[in-house]
Order: C-alpha cells, then structure tokens, then sequence
C-alpha cells in the first residue's frame, strides 16, 4: 500500500467541501488575529514575535483541536459514523486523509497569516525580520501540527467530546515524559540558593547583598557562610506547544536546542499511535460514556489530573478544603451530565467522590513538600545550600562583544574549569556582588555545575584589578591550555571595533595574517581605535598582539568592511539620529541640517563599506535611534563637507 | 455471495448477534425481518465494515469485510437514520458518491430526480424526512454497486413512491448482477420484492427461505361436503390450522409433496377453494411449527 492509496484526494477535496463555512474561519479569521496580535507587538517599528502573546499561545491549541473535532468528530455520532464509515475507505485511508487535510489547512492559513502580516506591515509602516519570521513560522508550524496530531489520536481514543479534551490534557501532561514537568508550572526557572562556603575570603564590600535582605548576614557571614544570586537552570524536554504553556506567565524567547528534532518526533510518534487507535476504535460507542458505571468513575476520576494541575498552575490552592470540595464536587457531577446527561448512582458516585478527595488531597500535600524543599522561594527564606565539595566546575558564558573579552570573544563557553583552587577563587568573586556600582565592572554570565548534575546560572562581575588577575589565572589554567593545545601556533581571533571576528569570517588567509606577526612586536601600539588585536596560541602560551591598521591594510580593511556592512545591515531596520565626526562636528536629522544629514545617511546605506586603510579615511561615529553607537569609516574625505565647522574653544 | 459463519457481537453485556450463521446468493433481494432491537443494523453495519465481529467470520465475494476498502467499493449502504452534511444539495450529495464509486452513474440520479419532482439544487435541509430518503436511495441506486445494503428502507416514504422505488431495484436487477438485503420490522413492506426471506431473533437467523417456495409448500383451502365433517376427516394431511365456520371449514395444509390437491380432489367436495396465503400468514404458521409465538418475534 503506497501514500497514494493511503492519501484519498477525492476524499480531501470532498472534506474541505462538506466543511467550507469553518474552513474560511480556519483560512482567514485565525490568520487575521494572529497577524493582527503580531503587529501589534512591535519594538521600535520591527514586528516582534516572541514577545508575551497570550492570544498566539491560545491560537496554537484552539485551531488545532478545533480543526481535528471538525474533521474527526463524526465518530462522536452514531449517524454520522454509518455514513463515513460506510464508504469505500479503509480506516487508515480516512485517518491519514484527515490529518493530512488539516495539515494542509494549517499551511494554507499560515500562507495567508504571512499575507496579512506584510499587508499590516505595509500599511503601518512596521519592518518584518526574515529570519525571525522563518523561525516563528517554523516554530508555530511544528506547534500546531503536533497540537493537531495528539488532537486525532485523543478524539481516536476517547469516546465522546468532553473526555478528548482531557485526554488532551493529559496527553500534553505526560507525552513530554518529563518528571519536572510540576516544576515548569509552578516555578520560575530561576531561584537563589545559599551556598555555604567556609573557607573563601569573600570581598567585604560586596557579600549581604541588599537585595537579598537576610537580617542576620553578617552574623552568618562570620560563620563562613555567604549568599549569592543564583538560578537554578532546570532543564526542559518540553515540546514546542507545552513550551508554550510553561511559559504563559514569562516566555523566555529563547528557542531551546534540540525542541524542533523532538516536536518532529513526537509529531511521528502521535500519528502512528492516532492511526493505531483509530483502526481499533469501536465505533459503536457514539455519544455515551463507558456504559460500566465502574469505568466510567474510574476515567472521571483520571480525569481529575488535568484538572489538578490546572488548578495548581492557577494558584487555586488545595489547602482550602471548601474551595476544593466545591470545585471537585461541581466537576464530579457536570462530567456525570455531559457524558451520561444524567447523574446515577449518587451514593456510590460519593464515595468515589470522597476516594479521589483525599487522593487529590494527598496529592497537592506531596507536591507542596516537594515545592518547598526544592522550588518555591519565599521572601527572606533561601531554598538551598550548596557545599563546595559538591561543586564540579564552572563555565563561563562569554557574549563575544562582552566587556569580559577574557579572549577576544574566543568560544571558551564549553571548557568546564574543575581545578580546585581555580574554583575557590572563582567563588570568591563570584559571591562579591557589587550592590552600587555595577557600571564600574565587568560582568558575564557563568554556569556552576555540581556533582549531581544540576547547574546554576549566575552573573560574575570584576573590577578591572580583579579581571587582570582572574584573566592570568584563567590563562594559566590546565583546562584552558588543554583545550587550546591543538590550537598551537594558530591564530585565534582577530578583533576591534567591538567586534571579534574568527580569522575564516574575515575572509582573509592565514597567509597574511603570519606576515604581519613576522613583524615586530605592536604591543605599544597607543590608538586602539586605530590598531586590532590578533589573539594567539603560540608555544602553550596564549598571546595578544597589537597591529596599526596601517602595518596590515589587508586584514584592517577586512575588519572595517566587515564593520560598515554590520552597521549598514542594522541601518534596514534602525533610523540614525546623529553622525558625528572625529572632531566632534554632528549632523542631526534638524531643520537646518537634514539636507546634508538625507545626504549622509543615503552615502551610508548605498552600501559603501569598502575602504583602503593604506589610503587617508575618516571615521565617523553613527548613533542609532536606541541610543547604540557604531563606527563608519570611509575614504571619501569630501563627505566632511557636510558637516558644520567645528568651533575652536 | 456474502458467508457469515458462527458469528457474535455484543455491547457491553447485552448479546446481540450470538453464533449467526447464514449465507446470502448472489443476485437476489434479501428481505431481513425481525422486531426492534433484534440486530438487523448491527448485521447491515458488520457487513460494510463498521463494526467488527467479536468472533466468527464474514466473508463477502470470499474476502473479510472488515476495514477492506476492496470490498466496501462493492457495498452501498443506507442507513434507518440519514446524514446529510450540511446545506447539500441533491447535486453535492451524488458528487460525494460520485467520488468513491468509480461506476456511479450521474444520469440516472437527474433522471430518478426528475421523476420524483426532486430539485438537485436545492439543499437537502429543506426536504423533508421522505423526501431526503428518496434523494439517499437514488443516489444508492446510481453507484452501481454489487451489494446494497438497505436499513429500513423504505421508512418515511408514500406508497407511491414505495412502488416506484421498488420497481427501481428489480430493474437494477436487471442491468447487472446485485444483490439487495434490505431490513425491515414489517413483513408487508418485504412481501412483494424479496425473494428470500431471514427472520432474525435473539441474535441468530431463526428461519430462513425462499419465499416462492414458502408460498407454494403451503395452501389455504375453503372446503365443504354433504355430511357433516371435522378434523379427523384430514388426518392423512399435514393441516397447520383448522377452523370450521357453519358447513364451510378453512384449513391451512402443509404439502411438500404437492399431492394434496389430488387428494382433497378425490374426497369429492361440495366446495373446493384454494386460496393464496399472505406471507405473514405463512410465517406464522412456519413459527408455531417451530414452537413460537409469531407476536413474541416480529412487530407488526
């Protein structure tokens, strides 16, 4: 049997026919909504789409089982059941149309979402970014489809309406096979914990944190024990929509690795299994629950789980014993009269009642005094101490354009530092927390990895003393040499103009670059602006050299190009509010000056980046709208012309 | 031919079709009796493959049926309670046959429509109960398919219609080979096109038979002589009943050997009628040969 045999066209095309009305509210009213939610939320004119959207979260349950009822819940009535069922179709010929109807009813509505949104775009002047469009459009895609796919094979499963939409639920509980998954519900990902560390010498100036507010600090402190802010890094195996959910409250916009593999997967996984049930689904129970009264307690009182859950992510506390009463009474008898439409049994249905109570009861206890021991921060009560013997490592997440430039942007982030002594020092400023003056340091992101597994996440700030000495030891260190080792004579990165650049994304050869260390040695190179730093791992040493860019036009001019291409590419998606030269002379999109600031700005974005450094080149100091400031440089010395005479003080 | 052998199914407790066993030619009308909830539907829906059997086998053209889409091309069905998706129109709905039945024929449908006075283009919704099922069987009719497989048939419609229907599946009969099972509760409504009659109680085929050779197994005979007479003058004949009205008695006579007109004949009556027998009269006869009350099985 072959996917043509298996796929019905005439069976899709008749599907989309019986079912036109709902079609144009799957193809144009969704798309409408989302496309209107998404260009409503901007930051500065580009359209953001993945920031806080309540609405596109709904949207990626609602459609989808919406879609799968329409085209599956004919098996939900008895007379609908003879006439499908009675076709010349096999059950998978009809499961595997379905789905792949509502598939392709997904893509049709995106197609017409993307439509909508350019026509937004155009007609409120909003910028749309390419690729964070393909990333939402592949992010929601996978969503969807894997909301549509657990959709079929609950309806497959379930025997009327109500039970497929817990059955959902349960299915989006327990498919992630993800025994934290409580923990993404009730939790930030991120919590402090007290870290207990007696024999590190903790900066005076900067342990007691303020925020962390613990009365008897210092006393504890004298004890050898310091806080620190840390976040506790849970991972997640999440797929794409119950990412979703775990994120309602504060969405993170940081697409996990690795969740479109197992979207995928489990998308396969949910139609095999929807196929499966629907060839064995007995279709003789339409629009009844289970007629064992027994069985059908027993589902009811399944189906209590999503609802527990839900409740808890709601905040709706067990420990108000009336409040539950009510609520699992209420759902007790309304689950009793929409899938029996009457309620028997009263009092053995009460003593189902009472059994699942104190169940649910014991239930939310256990979770409380997990939530306690281990998740919930409360004000003034610190969750957990960490001791250093448990510690295995560190490692430290460097941005590449960070001030914390320990190798010029060179990828360290996977080395784990494990030496002792490497550790204490590092916790030593890793507790310092300046509470004032951050501004004055510099600053990244680390993980602490312990024995068991777990990591945590947090900020290591240094002066510029403290960074000098951190850097030597870092540079020092077995872990770091190690991993440079086969990196030997070999030119790690070449970098300025805040960037860092590897030597293969500046396109120009190892070649060049060694005729320029055979030179002389550039340390006392004085202009930083006007030098770059080729950082190196030559004789188990690491090293940093200071080239003029005149010593080197080919790699300076690479640099610089590389510089106003950056700058150029922001320019599509960001006004410029000044120019200013090197002598302070600024062009402003003003009255008196917008003709040569329109000038300026279309010499700019005409995607003029080459340069010759060799040559005479002026730089130019191009602020943004949000404030950020980049360099411009150019051989066309006319350009100054532009610009108003600098007045002498 | 359709074989079902020791068939069962069962809803929760309650037993519907226990160890069912029969086998239905090619080329006839089946007429399937039995009272409500005797399993007529449940047996219609194990056929096309909407339910499956708990155990047992049906085989149709020697296939299982059961999710077989090779065999359900051969099989329409209609059932007592009719779908209609949504604002379809007589039109639509033939299209939606169209598509599965490679051999539907699309003129037939317009001239049925025609003669029925049914609009093609205007929604079905509108029609009422009769009418929707003259459009559901017109349509049946046009796939062209071997078996039809009809629940209540002909629940709904006027005697005229009944008729002309009627006329419409002997004359499908008569295109190409079909065989036709058709359900009903009332015996009457089968008398006049089944050639086969099963009579379906407590989940198995109680009696099965052609029903020319149950009309002609048995005779009604109005009879009178000079003397006085009673029952025991019939001893030498298989008499099912026998009720005496002044000197005229009317007997019902079993006669498998067709040799009791000759012998009535030689009695030398003053009177000799022989009457035809309605069918529900021959199967309540059959049933009290069996030991059944015939109300206890069929409603009439």
């Amino acid at each position: 049997m072959n996917l043509k045999t298996l796929f019905q066209s005439k069976y899709f095309y008749q599907n989309l026919k019986k079912s036109k009305a709902i079609l144009a509210i799957f193809l144009f009213l969704f798309p409408l909504i989302l496309a209107l939610s998404h260009s409503m939320s901007t930051t500065q004119g580009v359209i953001s789409f993945f920031q806080n959207n309540f609405l596109g979260d709904l949207i990626m349950f609602l459609y989808p089982i919406t879609l799968s009822v329409l085209l599956f819940s004919f098996v939900f009535q008895k007379r609908k059941v003879d006439f499908m069922m009675s076709m010349p179709l096999s059950r998978k010929q009809i499961f595997i149309t379905n789905t792949l109807t509502g598939i392709s009813v997904i893509l049709a509505s995106f197609l017409i979402y993307v439509c909508f949104l350019f026509l937004f775009a155009l007609l409120f002047h909003q910028v749309i970014s390419f690729p964070y469009l393909i990333t939402y459009l592949l992010y929601s895609l996978l969503g969807y489809i894997l909301v549509f796919t657990v959709a079929n094979l609950a309806i497959s499963l379930a025997g009327n309406f109500l039970t497929t939409l817990v059955l959902i639920a349960l299915l989006f509980l327990f498919v992630p096979v993800n025994s934290y998954i409580y923990r993404n519900f009730v939790a930030d990902y991120g919590r402090m914990v007290e870290l207990k560390a007696p024999n590190i010498e903790v900066k005076n100036y900067n342990n007691c944190t303020d925020y962390l507010e613990i009365k008897n600090c210092e006393e504890q402190k004298k004890s050898g024990i310091y806080y620190t802010d840390l976040e506790k890094n849970i991972v997640t195996t999440h797929s794409i929509p119950v990412q979703n959910i775990t994120n309602l409250r504060r969405f993170t916009k940081i697409i996990p690795e690795g969740i479109y593999l197992k979207t995928f997967f489990l998308i396969f996984i949910m139609f095999f299994l929807g196929c499966f049930a629907f060839q064995k689904r007995k279709m003789e129970n339409c629009e009844t629950s289970f007629q064992s009264f027994h069985l059908h307690s027993f589902v009811k009182i399944l189906t209590i789980i999503p609802l527990f859950f839900f409740l808890f992510a709601l905040k709706i506390s067990f420990e108000n014993i009336f409040l539950s009463l009510l609520i699992i009474l209420t759902y007790f008898f309304l689950y009793d009269l929409i899938t029996r439409k009457k309620i028997t049994h009263v009092l053995l249905s009460l003593v189902y009642f009472t059994l699942t109570f104190f169940i649910c009861l014991g239930c939310f206890q256990t979770l409380k005094y997990h939530l306690e021991k281990q998740l919930l921060p409360k004000s003034n009560h610190l969750l957990e101490s960490i001791e250093i013997k448990d510690i295995q490592g560190f490692q430290l997440d460097i941005p590449s354009s960070s001030e914390f430039n320990l190798l010029r942007g060179y990828d360290i982030s996977k080395i784990t530092f494990q030496d002792r002594e490497l550790i204490q020092t590092f916790l030593s400023y890793a507790f310092a927390i300046p509470s004032n003056y951050i501004s004055n340091y510099k600053a990244t992101y680390y993980k602490l990895y312990l024995k068991d597994g777990t990591f945590y996440r947090g900020i290591i700030y240094l002066n510029n003393d403290e960074f000098s000495e951190f850097k030597e030891q870092l540079k020092e260190s077995r872990e770091l040499n190690d991993y440079l080792k086969v990196k030997n004579n070999q030119i790690l990165t070449v970098s300025n103009l805040g960037q860092n650049y590897r030597v293969n994304e500046l396109n120009i050869t190892f070649d060049s670059l060694k005729k320029v260390l055979k030179q002389k040695d550039y340390e006392e190179a004085n202009d930083f602006d006007e030098s770059f730093i080729i950082t190196l791992y030559h004789n188990n040493t690491l090293e940093e050299i200071f080239v003029p860019y005149e010593e080197a036009p080919i790699i300076s001019n690479a640099l610089i190009k590389k510089n106003n291409q950056h700058l150029i590419k922001l320019l599509e998606t960001n006004e410029i509010q000044s120019i200013t030269t090197q002598e302070n002379a600024t062009l402003r999109n003003t009255k008196s000056d917008r003709k040569n600031f329109e000038k300026m700005v279309s010499y700019i974005k005409t995607n003029h980046y080459n340069i010759d450094t060799s040559q005479k080149y002026i730089r130019l100091y191009v602020t943004l709208e949000n404030e950020e400031m980049y360099y411009y440089y150019t051989n066309d010395l006319t350009l100054l012309k532009n610009f108003p005479e600098v007045e002498e003080e | 031919m359709i074989q079902i052998k020791k068939m069962s199914k069962s809803f929760s407790k309650s037993k519907v079709l226990n160890q069912l066993s029969c086998c239905i030619e090619d080329n006839c009308i089946y007429g399937l009796v039995g009272a409500n909830g005797a399993g007529k539907s449940t047996l219609l829906r194990i056929l096309v493959g909407i339910y499956q059997q708990d155990s047992g086998t049906v085989k149709i053209d020697d296939e299982n049926s059961f999710d077989n889409d090779s065999v359900k091309k051969k099989i329409v069905f209609i059932p007592d309670d009719l779908y209609i998706p949504n604002s379809y129109t007589l039109l639509d709905y033939a299209k939606f046959y169209q598509s599965f039945y490679p051999k539907f024929d699309m003129n037939l449908v317009r001239q049925l429509a025609e003669k029925l006075h049914l609009d093609m283009h205007k929604s079905l919704d509108s029609f009422s109960k009769g009418m929707k099922r003259q459009c559901v069987l017109i349509c049946a009719l046009a796939t062209n398919a071997k078996y039809y497989l009809f629940d209540e048939t002909f629940d709904g419609l006027d005697p005229v219609v009944r008729n002309f229907m009627k006329k419409q599946f002997i004359h499908q009969m008569g295109k190409q080979d079909t065989t036709i099972i058709m359900t009903s509760h009332n015996l009457r409504e089968l008398e006049d096109i089944c050639d086969h009659l099963g009579l379906l109680y407590q989940g198995g085929i109680l009696f099965e038979s052609e029903i020319d050779q149950l009309k002609t197994d048995m005779y009604k005979v109005q009879i009178s002589f000079k003397e006085p007479f009673d029952e025991k003058n019939f001893k030498d004949f298989k008499v099912l009943s026998f009720k005496k009205n002044g000197s005229v008695a009317t007997l019902i006579i079993q006669d498998q050997e067709q040799t009791a007109k000759t012998k009535l004949k030689q009695m030398k009556p003053i009177l000799l009628d022989f009457l035809p027998l309605t069918l529900e009269e021959v199967f309540i006869y059959e049933m009290e040969v069996l030991g059944y009350e015939f109300e206890n099985i069929i409603s009439k």
